[in-house]
């Protein structure tokens, strides 16, 4: 059992690190201001979101793990509402500053 | 009433899961607990007096229905991640960004909060800019093909809001 649980936390917590790279690369790859953003806005959440899935089950091993658990899901909720309006806060500023988005064909800046 | 008996509910249990402590047998915790209870019924009171809660729709109805919805995105974000990963991996990069702009009826501004917090969540979809004169939201887009998803997607938060306005 501990094993089956073992896993599932390694599994959720690679899946993370994979998905916190990808949003990395993105930002790097990707041609311009606006479209760094999504792999911003989006595989960074989903990281953060299966990091928190993985702690979850390993708190569901201790005594008083309900505790942490009750946070971790509360951190996750808080995730899921700030990450996407810092997303637009920023796409906003830049919107309002006159940042022209980048279009098919254009070298990429 | 009702709806500040249910804050001071709600704050009462932000404060169990936050501090953690629970045992009444130890004076210590004991003396935490009361003034937790205290700082909640304050904030109750508070929200009370500044008419905090009398703005918007039935937050109840909304927060029953919100359960279905926030599963749904669940599903929905993580279509969107391995989208966006396999747009990042591929040495094509088959990305085409356009700006566009799509119309919206919700009534609510929670309820146009949650649908453009959920488009920046999914389907390679960001939200820019509202507008609410023209009641219109402007949204860059990865790739082409995203107004069903759109459409889809605002009129289940209006059935979450339940009063109507579907596109």
């Amino acid at each position: 059992m501990a094993l089956v649980l073992d896993i599932l936390i390694w599994l959720l917590i690679g899946l993370g690190g994979f998905f916190s790279v990808t949003a990395g690369v993105g930002v790097v790859r990707f041609p311009d201001f606006y479209s760094r953003l999504h792999p911003a806005g989006k595989n960074d959440t989903l990281g953060v979101l299966l990091f928190c899935a993985g702690m979850l089950v390993e708190c569901l091993k201790y005594d008083y793990g309900y505790l942490v658990a009750g946070r971790l899901v509360l951190m996750v909720l808080f995730m899921m509402m700030a990450s996407p309006i810092a997303c637009h806060a920023i796409t906003q500023a830049a919107w309002l500053d006159g940042v022209k988005p980048w279009r098919k064909g254009e070298p990429r800046r | 009433m009702l709806r500040h008996l249910i804050l001071f509910v709600v704050l009462l249990g932000f404060w169990a899961i936050l501090s953690g402590q629970l045992d009444w047998t130890d004076g210590h915790q004991r003396y935490l607990m009361t003034c937790g209870v205290v700082s909640c019924a304050l904030a109750t009171l508070l929200s009370w007096r500044v008419g905090f809660l009398e703005k918007e729709g039935n937050y109840l109805r909304m927060a029953a229905r919100q359960f279905p919805y926030l599963c749904w995105l669940l599903w929905q974000i993580l279509l969107s991640n391995w989208d966006v990963a396999r747009r990042v991996w591929s040495p094509k990069m088959d990305i085409d960004p356009a700006m566009t702009r799509t119309p919206y009826k919700l009534k609510s501004e929670l309820a146009v909060a949650i649908y453009a917090n959920s488009i920046t969540l999914t389907p390679g979809t960001v939200t820019v800019q509202i507008d609410s004169d023209k009641r219109e939201l402007l949204v860059h887009q990865l790739s082409d093909g995203n107004g069903e998803a759109l459409k889809d997607m605002h009129n289940r938060v209006a059935r979450v809001e339940g009063e109507g306005g579907e596109l």
